[in-house]
């Protein structure tokens, strides 16, 4: 057990699915060669099949102390940077015959195939955005599966790095991993993955994702710090809970679960105890203790509506958004000097 | 539902409202002081006394005393929201029964019962019923509305259903209640440094000169208007004429057809940028600011048309859109980080907003005002060598070519650093901000006032107070104001010739055109989130977060029933043609709808036919009206417009 433990909690009645965190990320880190597929944060429309393609149902993880099999991501599961010809479309002298479409082919999948589609029957019909990054996990089943020692977890914050220089890419990390937030680089042939912005960490400044989403969904800081708003979502309020807490690898990101719409009657009822989203889908997703957030959500939400006065929604509206990161909300303008990347 | 239950606000309604107002029953136009009063004032509109039993002239209207206007009801004055026989004698010794508007209004309501909208809308009775009610009972209800007159054909009866609804509540004038659009914190420096000569000798501190100024302004560009309509020159050379004058596309209880209110328009000049003989298609188009190719309903059709006419191409522009596509000369601008702005002035985030150069502008590229003085220096020098001096203008209004550069720069004392540094001066809303403090807080400050110009147009109020909401319409409805109406209210009665023939005198529910044909589903539109308009909507690293190519959303029932599966190529036609694009599948949508976000470049598309080729965009035919009261025919007040949403489509499975 390290010392501490960074952790993120993710709002989801916040998420408006703009991807500006899954840019902010790809910017920042994975622009290099053998990296153009990888998108270490991702936002997808639940529910549905997520990235890579039906990822819950590649196993790994732990149960009851066990590790699991866990089979290995392809590539196409993934989806590939594709390429558009736009030079032949704006420089080819094709005229208004031009297209400017996917180079080489029509593809089947992408990281962000389904948005916007998912479930219910309308007009209750429902979807919400879930924003994955690695769970820099207390019990990491990546750690665990390399055989060369090569995934590290960082004894003074909990971050979990890849030591590429001891990497061989054998990839038992990504088979084990149950939330297939491994990542292959067939470049470099090396595994890579989120690394919580450690170099921001380390300057006082939060990770990119949470630092520039527009909609205040993302709060960051240490787990144990009593003060901040980690530990109060979490251990205090019990409104935030990890992602599918029966994989057994205890993850450090944590969800506020949707409380989304009531349904409607096709008598024209609206029914305000029954939501749209159902019950026994967040239970799949978040564990039996997702009602009992949504219960706090509801009582909270009025109590405000009524009273004006709610600690925890407070908390989740961020009034400041300094009040979301736990201390580390330097602006990464301040930081003189940052070494993003290794020298070679 | 709202009347009948009494949950309307009687005072708000009779202060605020034309609803009292006096209609008379032979005309059914509202009763003015000039049909009863030898030498009465034009545009002074009355209302029946209860008390007195006697018409009473409202202090609000447009052509009361003009120092005596006010909403204010004097102690005594009682107006009847639905008065009992009330009569007038006419100058010609006629007596003519009146209404009030509201009693006419309420005739009218009588046809839309919870029932009847739930068949319109699709909505359940009780849902109506209860949002009815929850709406009227409220401490403070808003109607935010983003999406209507240019979107589809009725949007403006849809508008002033809205307005009605937040009037007859009463909500205007209550913190976050009333109907809003788009309330403007106007820039006045904005518009004097864009159009006023030697706009730098002006003072902030000499309001009366910059108020003289604009009126100056405003005056010439009254008199010999310098500006187009581009829907009415859409009609006149864009190829689209056909399509959007069809009468089966248009509303079907029109008496007459399209084309002859339009010729009935131009021939009264109620529609004052007619296309006349001087402005035939046009030799050399210099495009700047838009891309008509992708913002105009029909907009590929410039190619065969337009932009084939033209002898030359100028396109100032920051990337390879569609019209850049298909112009001669490009003169590249610098991107929004290279050069020195303003963005959006909108009150709901009431904060000036910087936009400034932190990098070089890229390759060749100049700020647009750059680019722009470069040419007006040529111009002007060329003039001079030349010899040519005073041009025709638009409509043989004379210009001084030589004068282009000095007048364009004010004598070379601007550049963009200056004018910016102008509009902070001389916009009231930004009194006591400057440039370096503005840098200096990451380029945005809070607005510290209002504009003269802003009150009247867009709705801000005199009682704005910085760190406080703004609270839109106060004027009116604290303050007393009259609204800028002929009638100085809030007016729902419009008695317009046009308006009474094609029965909208009052909003009315009009059933859609079938634009595009008879088809069974609806083409719908939105604005991407993936994209502003279309910049960006090509850029690789979100067409990866998409599907890499332009899709349609559509309900999983309709896609069955025509045998499209997910990502389809799906073909989406009417009578104009077809789009192909993929199909997604998703609840959401509701069954009869078609929806596609918008901005997509036509060459995103397969074989290049995009989902604007097949909206016929009907014209409508009440904003061919003018020279009537408010109802001007004017820059950005009331202009001939584009819809798109009106649109019948039906999608087939497309096998290449």
């Amino acid at each position: 057990m390290g010392k501490r433990q960074l952790a993120m909690v993710m709002d989801l009645n916040k998420c408006l699915g703009c991807h500006t965190c899954t840019v902010a990320c790809k910017q920042l880190w994975t622009r290099d060669e053998g990296m153009e597929y990888m998108w270490w944060n991702t936002v997808n429309t639940m529910p549905g099949r997520g990235t890579p393609r039906d990822w819950e149902q590649m196993g790994g993880g732990f149960r009851e102390g066990e590790a699991q099999p866990g089979r290995l991501p392809r590539r196409a599961e993934f989806g590939e940077a594709w390429k558009f010809d736009h030079e032949g479309s704006y420089y080819g002298g094709q005229g208004d015959a031009s297209h400017l479409g996917i180079k080489g082919g029509s593809p089947d999948w992408g990281p962000n195939w389904e948005e916007d589609e998912g479930g219910g029957k309308y007009p209750n019909s429902f979807h919400f955005y879930m924003p994955r990054i690695c769970n820099h996990c207390t019990h990491p089943a990546c750690v665990e599966a390399c055989p060369r020692g090569a995934v590290e977890k960082r004894e003074e914050d909990g971050i979990v790095t890849v030591n590429e220089d001891r990497c061989r890419g054998y990839r038992f990390c990504q088979s084990a991993c149950p939330y297939k937030k491994m990542y292959f680089n067939h470049q470099k042939k090396v595994a890579q993955k989120c690394i919580f912005c450690f170099p921001r960490i380390e300057q006082g400044v939060a990770p990119a994702c949470a630092r520039q989403c527009p909609g205040r969904v993302r709060f960051v800081g240490y787990r144990d710090d009593e003060a901040a708003p980690i530990y109060k979502l979490v251990d205090k309020w019990k409104v935030a809970l990890p992602l599918h807490p029966e994989y057994g690898t205890e993850p450090n990101v944590f969800y506020v679960p949707p409380v989304g719409p009531v349904s409607y009657g096709a008598d024209g009822d609206i029914d305000e105890s029954k939501p749209r989203i159902p019950d026994e889908y967040l239970v799949s997703l978040f564990g039996p203790k997702a009602l009992d957030a949504l219960v706090t959500l509801k009582a909270e939400r009025e109590k405000k509506r009524t009273t004006g006065a709610s600690e925890l929604m407070d908390l989740l509206i961020a009034y400041e958004w300094k009040n979301m990161f736990g201390g580390f909300d330097r602006s990464p303008e301040a930081v003189s000097v940052i070494h993003w990347r290794k020298k070679s | 539902m709202i009347i009948d239950e009494g949950l309307h606000d009687v005072p708000y309604v009779i202060e605020q409202t034309d609803l009292p107002l006096l209609v008379r029953s032979d005309t059914r136009q509202f009763l003015r002081e000039t049909d009863v009063v030898e030498g009465g004032r034009p545009e002074c509109f009355g209302w029946w006394d209860e008390k007195k039993r006697e018409i009473v002239w409202s202090a609000s209207s447009a052509g009361y005393d003009k120092d005596k206007r006010t909403l204010k009801l004097q102690p005594g004055e009682h107006p009847a929201l639905e008065p009992t026989g009330a009569e007038a004698r006419l100058l010609s010794g006629k007596t003519v029964a009146l209404r009030s508007s509201f009693s006419i209004l309420r005739d009218r309501l009588a046809d839309y019962d919870a029932e009847r909208a739930a068949k319109i809308t699709g909505v359940h009775a009780k849902v109506i019923r209860r949002f009815a009610r929850e709406f009227a009972q409220a401490r403070s209800a808003i109607i935010y509305s983003g999406a209507a007159c240019a979107k589809i054909l009725h949007g403006d009866l849809v508008a002033r259903a809205q307005i009605l609804m937040a009037a007859l509540t009463g909500n205007n004038g209550r913190p976050g209640g009333g109907w809003q659009e788009m309330t403007f914190f106007e820039l006045d420096g904005k518009i004097l440094s864009a159009f006023v000569e030697n706009v730098c000798d002006l003072k902030a501190d000499d309001q009366a000169g910059i108020w003289g100024a604009l009126t100056q302004m405003g005056q010439q560009q009254a008199a010999s208007p310098t500006y187009i309509s581009g829907s009415m020159m859409r009609l006149q050379d864009a190829g689209t004429r056909s399509e959007q004058l069809n009468p089966a596309y248009n509303d079907p209880t029109l008496p007459r057809s399209p084309e002859q209110f339009l010729k009935e328009a131009l021939a009264r000049g109620d529609v004052h940028n007619h296309p006349g003989s001087e402005l035939s298609s046009p030799e050399i188009i210099f495009n700047m600011f838009g891309n008509p190719f992708r913002n105009s309903r029909m907009g590929g059709r410039l190619a065969q048309t337009r932009f084939r006419n033209a002898r030359l191409i100028v396109d100032l522009t920051l990337r390879m859109d569609d019209t850049a596509r298909h112009s001669d000369i490009l003169l590249p601008t610098a991107a929004p980080y290279e050069k020195l702005g303003v963005k959006y002035s909108v009150a709901y985030p009431p904060y000036f907003h910087l936009g400034d150069k932190v990098v070089e502008p890229l390759g060749e590229s100049k700020s647009d005002w750059g680019i722009l003085a470069l040419l007006a220096e040529r111009v002007s020098a060329e003039a001079r060598r030349r010899g040519v001096t005073t041009v025709k203008g638009y409509r043989g209004r004379p210009y001084d070519l030589t004068r282009t550069h000095e007048r364009y720069s004010d004598k070379g004392r601007l550049d963009p650093e200056k004018i910016l540094r102008l509009i902070l001066e001389l916009s009231p809303a930004t009194k006591g901000i400057t440039l370096e403090a503005l840098r200096a807080n990451k380029g945005v400050a809070r607005y510290t006032g209002v504009s003269q110009l802003g009150k009247m147009w867009c709705g801000t109020t005199e009682d704005y107070k910085v760190d406080e909401p703004l609270v839109a319409f106060l004027d009116m409805s604290i303050r007393k104001r009259p609204w800028p109406t002929s009638t100085g209210r809030q007016q729902f009665y419009l008695d317009h010739s046009i308006f009474l023939e094609v029965g909208e005198e009052l909003p009315v529910h009009k059933e859609p055109p079938r634009a595009g044909g008879r088809y069974p589903l609806t083409l719908t539109c939105g604005h991407t989130r993936w994209s502003i308009h279309s910049a960006w909507r090509d850029l690789d690293i979100l067409l990866r977060l998409q599907r890499g190519e332009p899709v349609i959303f559509v309900n999983p029932d309709d896609a069955r029933a025509r045998g499209v599966a997910d990502h389809d190529y799906t073909a989406v036609h009417n009578d104009l043609g077809y789009f192909l694009v993929r199909a997604k599948l998703t609840p959401g949508i509701r069954p009869g709808q078609v929806h596609i976000y918008h901005a997509w470049l036509s060459t995103q598309f397969v074989d290049g036919r995009d989902n604007d080729s097949i909206c016929p965009s009907p014209i409508k035919v009440t904003q061919l009206a003018g020279k009537h009261g408010h109802i001007v025919n004017e820059i950005g007040w009331y202009e001939v417009g584009q819809n798109d949403r009106d649109t019948k489509v039906d999608f087939r499975k497309h096998v290449a």
